[in-house]
């Protein structure tokens, strides 16, 4: 974990859960400790630190075990859930956008609550429901329980590990699962929810299985449609109806995180697209073989003819797209010279400085320049040959070559830092700010009030105006703007992150398997 | 030795070393053909014909060498010329059209550099030889002579004018071979009966040699010097760099390049000015660079938001 990393972390962490969690992740940053270690080190009660400690846990955020001493837990961080909290408009978006806004209300309660119990989300979206924030919602609580199991089965949820009732370590509970309850709904009748919901003491049927977010089918559906777009912007529009029915029928055979898919027979795709894109249909095999070619390297043919089959090779696009990234940051920050540099080098493996003024066609000065400058910035790595020991420095060659996993580092960190720097300067903005942020939100409020009363709506809008003066409100709009594009980079952001964490998880994947393949 | 002697000795020698061909023969190949010759008279004889320059003596390891001289139509100015001259303008007129570089002309020639610099000069004064600048070393400069073309490795080809690379005018030419690509790719994609021959043929159509390019680009008219179809395709390999066309290997074992368009938009993170900043590596709260205090940030996020950007 880079310190880029940790310091985003931090600020995301408070920005959610206050200072507490703040000094909590400090702790815990460099390592696990146990809970008096904690409470020495960041100087705070016990009760705080144990209530922000809980609510961590139970956002998946911080995880224990047994320590040295086995009666003793120690509680472990895990940034790498922290970072999943710029992603959580991201999910609420995938889940509205598939099964409509009464699903987007049950995952937004879930992720608000980390985890929760079937029935007790359903309860609270119904109450949510019936305030009208949803217009011509007709199919009353027991709507929300079918959205809940559509959820369940698409496993978009997935119940929560539990701890097992060992006698033998009460102090630090034991997590378990039996696979099998993964992803089952229990059956919740509309009247235990009707009473549940007057506040009525019934007992919810599943008052110990409580949901969680599975991020990673969430991550999928992502990675999809990264690829979906990639293959629209490159070929066209058919192309990636392709890809789109060939990413479902792949789920049929393929586990979800492969390297590389199975082969899925070109006939069963020609069934799916026959009445649903007849263009395409006429030139499947165009396509296929269109695709195949393509240097980004999304799927391979076996086989000729109808009888053949395609593979997705995930290893080789996230290869691509991570590549595609990369390479456009690098014309962004260095411009499209030295972005012909770095291709041009990645796509030498090992080159010359002389070589390379040759081939990328650019004047000597400004081929050295840029050069250095990408070296400077850990794009580009020098690659010192020696000749012979005794031979003076004349005698040695300087390699430029990529190390492009390094580089994926460098720009992970560049956005992490980035990401850091739109957190602090929101925070900023808002502090500065909070007078008169404050004061527009006293006023909207006694507004609104006055409208409850019965006030006459333009005599209203007239004491608002004379209330905020056009200075206040010129300031009042700029600070909002920044703050909603400094958001919106923040959601931008994070898709890149996506496509690197997901090239470097590929990447890693795929070098584990060949490793084992010669082990064998 | 009476001088008609020499002369018929001379004769019959020359036969024999032009009779082994333009490698030559060695000195024992000579005593073994004629042995009815005394050592004195081979030497005398020898020695004549190098004093004509008709032939040449070398030596291969340890043995001794005679081949026969290409007979040189000197130019009329040479003829006055001395000793040293015709030995420079000999070394200089055979390294071609690559040049020479002084250092190498001493070392060959056994001259002293004041009196080489002289030859050079009164050379160069007779329009003889000329000194050409080589591209690859700065200051380098070549001797040749004067009526040959430099080889394109010292002048580097069709880029660069007096040493000077022509860095605008290949940005343009990879501009309009950009162009030329693109709207081809255009051209086919919005033609109706292009695109139902299939994407396949699309594909094949909107694909161009460099031959198809190199026309293009010469009936612009945007070049003065005549490029040939190598020279556009290391443009067009330079577009390959710049990730705008991809190129393909046809059965011929040519290539085919045609544009494309990138794979993905801009990446999230340079849509912030952080990752464009040069300095985010020395960013830091509390430090000379800030998050707080920067000047990016506060212009960046005071524009407003362009709908576009909202919509996705």
């Amino acid at each position: 974990m880079s310190i880029q990393f940790g310091d985003m972390c931090s600020l995301l962490l408070r920005e959610h859960f206050g200072k507490t969690a703040e000094a909590i992740h400090k702790e815990l940053r460099w390592g696990p400790k146990t809970f008096k270690l904690i409470v020495s080190g960041c100087k705070l009660p016990p009760s705080l630190v144990k209530r922000a400690l809980s609510v961590l846990i139970q956002y998946n955020f911080v995880r224990f075990e047994p320590g040295r001493i086995p009666t003793v837990a120690e509680y472990i961080l895990l940034p790498e859930n922290i970072v999943l909290l710029l992603r959580f408009p991201r999910y609420l978006t995938i889940i509205n956008e598939k099964y409509g806004a009464p699903s987007k209300l049950i995952v937004e309660t879930i992720l608000k609550n980390g985890n929760s119990t079937a029935s007790k989300t359903i309860v609270s979206v119904w109450k949510q429901l019936q305030t009208g924030i949803l217009e011509n919602y007709k199919d009353g609580v027991t709507g929300v329980r079918d959205a809940f199991r559509v959820l369940v089965n698409k496993q978009y949820l997935s119940a929560l590990k539990i701890p097992a009732q060992d006698e033998k370590n009460e102090r630090v509970p034991q997590i378990s699962q039996d696979e099998s309850e993964i992803a089952r709904m229990p059956e919740i009748d509309a009247s235990i929810l009707n009473k549940m919901e007057a506040g009525e003491p019934v007992a919810a049927p599943d008052a110990d299985i409580y949901w969680k977010c599975n991020v990673d089918r969430f991550h999928q559906d992502m990675r999809d449609s990264i690829m979906v777009e990639a293959i629209r912007s490159r070929i066209d529009g058919h192309a990636a109806f392709f890809m789109e029915v060939l990413l479902k029928k792949m789920y049929l055979r393929t586990e979800g995180w492969a390297t590389q898919s199975n082969p899925v027979p070109i006939l069963e795709i020609k069934e799916e697209t026959e009445h649903r894109n007849p263009h395409l249909t006429q030139y499947l095999d165009q396509y296929i073989k269109i695709m195949d070619e393509d240097s980004c390297n999304f799927i391979r043919r076996s086989g000729e003819g109808t009888s053949g089959s395609v593979f997705i090779n995930f290893d080789k696009a996230f290869q691509s797209l991570a590549s595609a990234t990369i390479e456009s940051i690098v014309e962004h920050r260095f411009g499209p010279k030295a972005a012909r540099i770095f291709r041009l080098v990645r796509f030498k493996k090992y080159i010359d400085q002389d070589q390379l003024q040759k081939l990328a066609m650019i004047p000597d000065k400004e081929a050295k320049q840029l050069t250095y400058k990408l070296i400077q910035g850990s794009f580009l790595h020098m690659h010192e040959l020696k000749k012979s020991s005794t031979a003076g420095p004349s005698k040695n060659f300087y390699l430029l070559h990529v190390d492009f996993n390094q580089v994926v580092h460098v720009v992970l960190d560049m956005c992490y830092k980035a990401i850091y720097n739109t957190l602090s300067r929101t925070e900023h903005e808002t502090m500065e700010n909070m007078r008169l942020i404050e004061k527009f939100d006293k006023l909207n409020t006694i507004a609104s009030n006055m409208k409850a009363q019965g006030e006459d709506p333009e005599y209203i809008a007239q004491l608002l105006e004379e209330w905020i003066t056009p200075p206040e409100r010129t300031l009042l709009s700029t600070v909002e703007v920044m703050i909603e594009k400094l958001r919106l980079a923040e959601l931008y952001m994070e898709e890149t992150i996506l496509v690197l964490n997901l090239y470097s998880f590929y990447a890693s994947a795929s070098m584990k398997e060949k490793l084992k393949k010669r082990e064998k | 030795m009476s001088e008609n002697n020499l002369e018929i000795n001379s004769q019959l020698l020359l036969g024999y070393i032009a009779a082994s061909g333009p490698s030559g023969c060695f000195n024992d190949d000579v005593e073994k053909a004629m042995p009815n010759l005394s050592n004195e008279e081979r030497v005398s004889a020898i020695n004549h014909l190098i004093s004509k320059r008709l032939i040449d003596i070398y030596q291969s390891g340890s043995k001794l060498g005679y081949k026969t001289r290409a007979p040189e139509n000197e130019p009329a100015d040479l003829a006055g010329a001395d000793t040293e001259e015709k030995i420079v303008y000999g070394i200089i007129k055979e390294a071609g059209n690559k040049g020479i570089w002084m250092r190498d002309i001493r070392l060959k020639s056994n001259l002293q550099p004041n009196v080489l610099n002289k030859v050079l000069k009164s050379l160069e004064n007779k329009k003889l030889i000329k000194a050409v600048k080589s591209v690859s070393a700065y200051k380098k400069k070549v001797y040749m002579l004067f009526e040959l073309e430099p080889d394109s490795t010292l002048t580097g080809g069709s880029w660069y004018s007096d040493q000077d690379f022509e860095s605008e005018f290949v940005d343009v030419l990879n501009q309009q071979c950009y162009r030329y690509l693109i709207e081809l790719r255009q051209k086919h994609e919005s033609d109706p009966s292009s695109v139902k021959k299939g994407p396949l043929a699309l594909y094949n159509l909107s694909s161009a040699h460099p031959t198809q390019v190199c026309k293009f680009i010469t009936d612009l008219g945007i070049s003065k010097v005549p490029l040939s179809d190598e020279d556009i395709r290391t443009i067009l390999d330079t577009l390959l760099y710049d990730g705008k066309v991809e190129r393909k290997v046809t059965l011929g074992g040519d290539f085919t390049y045609r544009a494309v368009n990138p794979l993905i938009d801009a990446p999230g993170l340079v849509k912030l000015p952080c990752g464009i900043c040069s300095v985010i590596n020395e960013c830091h709260l509390g430090g000379s660079a800030s998050p707080l205090s920067c000047p990016y940030l506060k212009t960046w996020g005071e524009k407003p938001i362009i709908k576009v950007q909202m919509e996705d």
